[in-house]
Parts: C-alpha cells; sequence; structure tokens
C-alpha cells in the first residue's frame, strides 16, 4: 500500500541527518515507530506527508502509484483527499466551531457535495457524544476533547492513510485512552492504515506492528513488539 | 471562504473594528475638508451674482458682508433711517435697507426688514401668495415654506428670555411664498421696515386709554416724549386691530442694520465710496472684496488641513501595515494547517484577500457614515449660514 526507498532529510541546523533506507506499509495495518523525544519521528511524518521536502529523490509508492513529493499540486490533493494527519499540537482554528474545524479540509478544498461531508461530521461528532457542543468554538474545549475533534477532521474523508505524530502527548491517561479508542474504532470503519509515532508505551498493543526508530533508520522494519 | 473570512474577523473583531475605524476615518477626514470647502465656494457664489454694495456702520468689513449678504444675525452697530433717505436721494443708486435684528422659529429663520426695492434687485420672485402690503404681514422663503407647509402664521422670536421690555413676539401673517434660489433668501422671512420696527418696539397696538408703564432705560423709546409701553399689546395683529398701531419718535431715527446700494453706473459706484471714504461712523464695503479675502483664507486652512490629513493617512497607513503584519504572524500556524491539510497557496491568499475585502468594504461604508456625520457637524462649524 505504501512503500519508501531512500528517504533522506538533513537538518540545516544540525549535522544530523534522517535516513530511511527502506519502509513499507501493508494495506490496514496500523504500525506505531516508537523512539525518544527529537529522534525525528516527527520530521519522518511530515516527509510522508510532503509537508516538508525530502533532501534527495526518493522512491515512494502510494497504492502502486508513484507520488513524488516535490509536486506540490500532486501532495495537496494526497493530503487532502488519501491522508488524514492527526497533529501533535492539534492545530485546530481557534475561531472556528468544532464542527466547522472537522470540515475544514473540505471547506479548504474544491470538493462538491458538501451535504455528504456535513453528514459525516454529524456522524463522527455524534460517536464523540459533542452534539451539543457542535457550535461551541474549539478554544472552549478541553484538551481531550480538542484532539478528538482533530482526529474526526483527519478522518473526515475516509483516508486510505492516517498518520498520527504523538495524538496523545499533552493528553492525560484517561483522555489519552480514548482518543486511541476513537483512532482505531474510525480507522477500522473505514478501513483505512495507521502510523502512529509516540514516545509512549501505553496503547501500543493496539498496533499490530511497533518499530523504533532505531530499525527504522537502519531499514530492519520487522515487528519488535 | 467568506465563512471563515467572517469567522476569523468576528474573532478578532476589536482589531478589525479599530482598522475599519483609522481607515474610515483617514478616507472621511480629507473626503469632508474637500466637500466642505466647495460647499463654503458654492455658498459664497451664491451671492456673487449682481452683488450689491453694502452701507453700514463703520466696524468689521467682513461682518458686515457676512451678515447682510448671509443673514447670520444681527450687527453690533446699526445705522438710522436717515442715512437710507439720504442714499436714496441720488437717483444713481438703487438701494433697499435691511434690518436684520429679529429671527423666528428660535433663531432658525432670520426676519429680514427691507423694501419691496430689495426684490427686484435680487430678482426674487414672489411664487406663490404676494408681497407684504401692510403692517404684519411676511413673505417667506422657500426652506421656510417647506417647514412651515399650509401653516399662515409665523411667531417671531421673543428677543429677551425673560419677555419683558418692548420688544414682544408678533404673529406674522405670510402673504406669500418667494422662489427657490439657492440663496439665504430661502431661509429668510422677509417684512416691511414698519414690521420690523414694531418688532423693535418703535410702535404697538394697544386699546385707548391703556396708558401703561414708563419706557425702561433699555427700551428703543427710551427718551422719547410721549412714549410708554403699554400694559397689554396686541401681537397678533388682525385686520380689525391695524388702525391701533401707532409709533413713536421720529422715523429717520429708527435703526436699521445696512443699506444694500446697486449704483446704476461705474461712475456712482465710485463716487458712493469716494463719499464714504473718510466718514468716520459709516463705510462702504464691496462684498466681491471680502469674499475674495476670505476664500484666500479658507484656501490656506485647507492647505493646513490637506497637510494635516496627508500626515494623519502616513500615520494610519502604517498603523494598519503593523496591524496586518502582526496578524499575519500570529496566524502563522492557522495557515500553515490549512496548507498541511491540502488547501492551496492560492486558496490561502484568496481567503487573505477576501478579508482585505471585506475590511476594505467596511472601511468604505465607515467613511460614508463618517462623511455623512462630519457633513452634518459641518455647517454649524464650518458653513457660512
Amino acid at each position: 500500500m505504501l512503500s519508501v526507498r531512500n528517504l533522506q532529510y538533513r537538518y540545516s541546523e544540525s549535522s544530523f541527518e534522517l535516513n530511511v533506507p527502506c519502509f513499507d506499509m501493508q494495506a490496514g495495518q496500523h504500525t506505531a515507530i516508537t523512539g525518544p523525544s527529537g529522534c525525528g519521528k516527527t520530521t519522518f511524518m511530515n516527509l510522508l506527508a510532503g509537508i516538508i521536502p525530502p533532501s534527495s529523490p526518493v522512491e515512494l509508492n502510494f497504492r502502486d502509484e508513484p507520488l513524488h513529493l516535490g509536486n506540490a499540486k500532486q501532495m495537496r490533493v494526497f493530503r487532502n483527499e488519501s491522508l488524514g494527519f492527526v497533529f501533535q499540537d492539534f492545530r485546530l482554528l481557534n475561531y472556528l466551531s468544532l464542527s466547522e474545524n472537522i470540515l475544514l479540509p473540505v471547506t479548504l478544498s474544491s470538493n462538491t457535495g458538501r451535504e455528504q461531508w456535513r453528514t459525516r461530521a454529524d456522524e463522527l461528532i455524534k460517536r464523540l457524544g459533542l452534539e451539543d457542543l457542535r457550535e461551541r468554538p474549539v478554544s472552549k474545549l478541553s484538551r481531550g476533547e480538542q484532539q478528538r475533534v482533530a482526529v474526526c477532521r483527519a478522518l473526515l474523508q475516509r483516508p486510505a492513510l492516517v498518520l498520527a505524530d504523538e495524538p496523545t502527548a499533552n493528553l492525560d491517561a484517561t483522555n489519552a485512552a480514548g482518543v486511541w479508542e476513537l483512532l482505531f474504532e474510525q480507522a477500522q470503519e473505514i478501513d483505512a492504515t495507521i502510523i502512529a509515532v509516540t514516545h509512549a508505551t501505553e496503547g501500543l498493543e493496539r498496533f499490530a506492528r511497533v518499530l523504533s526508530f532505531e530499525q527504522l533508520a537502519s531499514g530492519d522494519t520487522e515487528d519488535f513488539g | 471562504m467568506i465563512r471563515l473570512a467572517i469567522a476569523y474577523m468576528s474573532s478578532q473583531w476589536k482589531l478589525v473594528t479599530t482598522l475599519i475605524i483609522i481607515i474610515g476615518l483617514s478616507l472621511a477626514l480629507p473626503i469632508t475638508s474637500v466637500k466642505v470647502v466647495a460647499r463654503y465656494q458654492s455658498e459664497l457664489k451664491s451671492r456673487s451674482l449682481n452683488p450689491p454694495l453694502l452701507v453700514g456702520a463703520r466696524g468689521d468689513r467682513f461682518d458686515l458682508v457676512l451678515r447682510s449678504q448671509f443673514f447670520v444675525g444681527e450687527l453690533q452697530q446699526s445705522l438710522t433711517y436717515r442715512e437710507f433717505e439720504r442714499l436714496k436721494r441720488n437717483d444713481e443708486l438703487v438701494c433697499a435697507p435691511l434690518h436684520l435684528v429679529h429671527s423666528a422659529g428660535q433663531g432658525q429663520w432670520p426676519i429680514i426688514g427691507t423694501s419691496s426695492v430689495y426684490f427686484n434687485a435680487q430678482s426674487l420672485v414672489v411664487d406663490q401668495g404676494k408681497l407684504f402690503t401692510e403692517i404684519g404681514q411676511c413673505v417667506v422663503g422657500a426652506d421656510v415654506a417647506e417647514y412651515l407647509q399650509s401653516i399662515s402664521v409665523l411667531k417671531s422670536d421673543m428677543s429677551s428670555v425673560f419677555g419683558f421690555g418692548d420688544m414682544l413676539p408678533y404673529e406674522l401673517q405670510v402673504s406669500g411664498v418667494l422662489e427657490r434660489k439657492g440663496t439665504p433668501d430661502d431661509r429668510a422671512v422677509f417684512v416691511s421696515l414698519e414690521t420690523a420696527w414694531l418688532l423693535d418696539g418703535y410702535g404697538h397696538a394697544h386699546r385707548d386709554g391703556d396708558n401703561g408703564t414708563a419706557v425702561n432705560r433699555n427700551s428703543v423709546l427710551h427718551g422719547l416724549e410721549g412714549a410708554h409701553i403699554p400694559q397689554r399689546s396686541k401681537t397678533d395683529l388682525s385686520v380689525i386691530d391695524k388702525h391701533l398701531i401707532h409709533f413713536h419718535g421720529d422715523r429717520s431715527d429708527y435703526r436699521i442694520s445696512s443699506v444694500a446700494v446697486w449704483p446704476t453706473t461705474q461712475e456712482a459706484s465710485a463716487l458712493l465710496r469716494v463719499d464714504y471714504q473718510d466718514d468716520r461712523t459709516t463705510q462702504v464695503v464691496v462684498p466681491g472684496d471680502e469674499f475674495e479675502k476670505l476664500m484666500k483664507q479658507v484656501v490656506r486652512v485647507k492647505d493646513i488641513l490637506d497637510l494635516v490629513f496627508a500626515i494623519l493617512l502616513c500615520i494610519s497607513a502604517v498603523m494598519v501595515l503593523v496591524a496586518i503584519v502582526q496578524s499575519f504572524q500570529l496566524r502563522k500556524t492557522d495557515l500553515e494547517t490549512m496548507r498541511y491539510l491540502g488547501c492551496s497557496l492560492s486558496k490561502v491568499r484568496l481567503l487573505l484577500l477576501t478579508e482585505f475585502s471585506l475590511v476594505a468594504g467596511l472601511a468604505v461604508v465607515a467613511c460614508l457614515v463618517f462623511v455623512m456625520l462630519l457633513e452634518s457637524v459641518a455647517p454649524t462649524l464650518l458653513s457660512i449660514v
């Protein structure tokens, strides 16, 4: 479903160089990548999403189609339609309401059929149990609620691939469990593949494959969990 | 995009409102200044057609022009009717006396005591009714008529706030309405000199036997033999009461404010000016000269205002720029998030453009409102009338 070869990124401000020689994902497979803070997990996710460009040409295939990380338009469409990204710091627009934030990817795209997405957003809001807060600005929600809104936004367009960058890093154990539960339940429903990076050990049991960042960097992507 | 733009602007309403007010005011001030100066010029021009020479008591020349031509109140010094009679004897001068003391409608409409000569010289046409023929009648300008509608009686203002003395509020019968001219005549009430003097207190109407009280020292009748203040003056002058009206003293001593003079020849005009050149109590003023002086002052003030507004505009532009740059920095993460979610750069630009357009549109609306507000205040601050 996703295959990456020779992914390299050189940080301009340090001598550290991220190097992933080989990384493959099967459809529907959920993979967790663990490692300490600052090892390059977020950079890896940003590279996969095309948010930052790699230092050298990379071979990237998604659903057997080549993805050109240098092609801004292709990567934009990929991010908008096939990828759901859950950010560590939520990245919600504070001045928008809960429902407006969930619908944001559709609002920003040229997607037609807004009504269909509104129904989908309603389903997700119902699943969150936040129907009464749908018009409330996200700044007035708790952190746990905010991250769940961010998960719903990532899953709105039923993406084939979900990238979750430390989705529970800023949450307490109860909220973290709630976010994992929502993520897995929804991913299963839409048959999405999840790649999550985390430095925590909680919730790892839910993943079919758990890789350390060292394994990723060495190209040994067999599950150690 | 509009919804997103509105949502952001609503969340930043304090900043947005400040920007709208700053931009709106920065535009409104110079616009209002240009409009007010243009109106000022047009008001001056409204009296530049066939302007008379003005004969009045020596004093502020511009004040004499302003009050005699634009009817903005009483002159501090007055003339006697004798001066008018003297001028009238010259066949080469067309003269109209001007009595500018009284008003009606709580100061809204000046009451001008004059003769029929004034109407001919100023090409004023009675549109409805007829010119005043009797004491107590008046002809009103188009603006006054519009306000009065079908009301045919107009009460003069009480000259003393306490209502004492002999200057009583009379009920004037409207005998005619003047055609609109776009000049200060439109908002004036014209009466005969006799009526104006009646309002002054030189004359009054009362029943026989009402000898009243002695004349107080503030009265125009003070010092006149046989003069008195009746106990009950008739101020609603019906036809029946008009025979009761009588005046005290010598008419030649009665006051008038100024005399409008239209010389029939250039020579007569020059002679008139020479005649009064060394007069210590009376002067002749050419309104055009005073208008020119005034316009030079106005243009000078406008130049200063333009400079102030230009500086203000620069300061506003810098403030707006700083606010926009700061807003960008605060929104950097939001705009990044949009790009991360697959939004194209052109759409982000479109969103920002929409926000600018909305702010600019609202600033234009605010500017129009400010211009309207400033213009509604401007007549009392900057206009002649």
